[in-house]
């Protein structure tokens, strides 16, 4: 089993601050990497992960700073502090990155097939969604039933305008960095993997996303490149019951 | 003049090993590397970009930590006379310190690009590891715990806002 894991994950099992202050899904995420540490799946990730991994860390770091959490404690404490949060999570980091391969990725062919197919899928969906939602005046002949019509129409126009501004604040089309992730998923699956069960562990909407309106990007992206994404906890009981060490898992999502 | 400082501990370690005696000069030339990794502290502090600041900040408070740490086992060495033992165990620990405040110094001098600040902050990490599992600095859990509580949940907070607009 091929799991290929995405920056969410290796965020969530980096994210271990004490035992009070932990990520909501560090356990599922670290419990995933150490089944790759224990070569119980062969765990692989990107360079271009890594860095984007390393970059939102940081990130988070600089807001902190920001904040008024810091503002009355002078600078050296702060840095003491502050610097001991980053490497803290950068050496979790460090520790999940160690687990899992690296392969050579051939950047030319990923952005071809995100240019070729990851950005069309994704439109597809996007348009497939607004068309769904479309409202058609109903029809009727009857004078009686004109007024209930429009009404029905009218009520149709609203809703699919909340979806439209919906649709706007969380675009089923993900940025640029996701989209190449994934393309970078699919070439490692082509070239290296052909046969194998290829999973890719995510917390995103715009991979495993469960509902409105991301439900239907998970089973387009099996469909198209027989790649399954999931969330760790899900890719838990997979090999559990591929395993056969414990009984299959009940999955709450 | 400041890598001369750090290259001097290396110098002087394998000298003493030689020798099997803890020296005055390698006690002295710990101290001055403790002077040294607070300045490169302090100087880090102005560096512009703040990560990079912080990560600067991180390699030369744990070479003052270790030293620190060093120049106290090696006294009492010197009052218990255990001069070759203490020494044996503290010599690599010293030697990749100095090795770090090296490229430490080296990095301050000529303000390298991101390629030796790579270099550094995985120095570090190896430098902490190892000094953790000698148990010459705390692990890196308890020194976590030192953070006030509010610090450690803003960074929290902040991480679980950037992943919420990323659709998480």
């Amino acid at each position: 089993m091929i799991v290929f894991f995405e920056v969410s994950v290796l965020l969530a099992a980096s994210i271990f601050v004490t035992k009070t202050i932990e990520h909501k899904k560090y356990s599922e995420s670290k419990g995933l990497v150490n089944k790759s540490k224990n070569g119980k799946i062969r765990g692989i990730t990107s360079f271009a992960i890594e860095k984007e991994a390393e970059r939102m860390l940081e990130t988070a770091l600089k807001r902190t700073i920001e904040d008024g959490e810091t503002i009355f404690i002078d600078r050296k404490t702060i840095f003491e502090q502050l610097s001991t949060i980053l490497d803290t999570v950068q050496r979790n980091l460090n520790d999940s990155i160690a687990s899992l391969d690296r392969l050579k990725i051939n950047q030319q062919e990923v952005t071809e097939i995100t240019d070729k197919e990851v950005y069309p899928m994704y439109e597809k969906l996007y348009t497939a969604k607004i068309e769904a939602k479309k409202p058609t005046m109903p029809f009727t002949t009857s004078r009686k039933f004109i007024g209930v019509a429009r009404d029905v129409y009218r009520e149709s126009t609203v809703r699919f305008r909340g979806l439209m501004k919906q649709l706007d604040k969380k675009s089923i089309v993900p940025d640029e960095k996701d989209l190449r992730i994934l393309a970078e998923a699919i070439s490692l699956k082509r070239n290296n993997f052909k046969k194998d069960t290829f999973y890719i562990a995510s917390l995103d909407n715009h991979f495993c996303g469960k509902r409105e309106p991301y439900e239907a990007i998970p089973g387009e992206i099996e469909r198209k490149f027989e790649i399954k994404c999931r969330l760790p906890i899900e890719i838990l009981a997979n090999i559990e019951t591929e395993l056969g060490e414990f009984p299959k898992a009940k999955v709450k999502v | 003049m400041m890598e001369i400082i750090f290259e001097k501990i290396i110098k002087e370690c394998e000298s003493c090993l030689e020798k099997k005696v803890v020296s005055d000069e390698l006690i002295d030339a710990c101290k001055n590397g403790i002077i040294e990794s607070e300045k490169m502290e302090n100087e880090s502090m102005g560096y512009h970009d703040i990560i990079h600041a912080l990560k600067l900040f991180s390699a030369g408070r744990t070479c003052k930590l270790i030293l620190q740490k060093c120049v106290t086992e090696l006294e009492q060495s010197r009052i218990k006379k255990e001069n070759p033992k203490t020494l044996g165990e503290l010599a690599e620990i010293m030697g990749e310190t100095a090795n770090l405040g090296v490229s430490l110094s080296s990095f301050f001098a000529s303000k390298s690009g991101s390629c030796e600040m790579n270099s550094i902050r995985s120095r570090t990490f190896f430098l902490q590891e190892m000094a953790e599992r000698i148990e010459i600095i705390d692990p890196i859990e308890k020194r976590l715990d030192l953070v006030p509580i509010g610090v450690r949940n803003s960074f929290l907070k902040n991480f679980a806002e950037m992943r919420q607009n990323h659709s998480e």
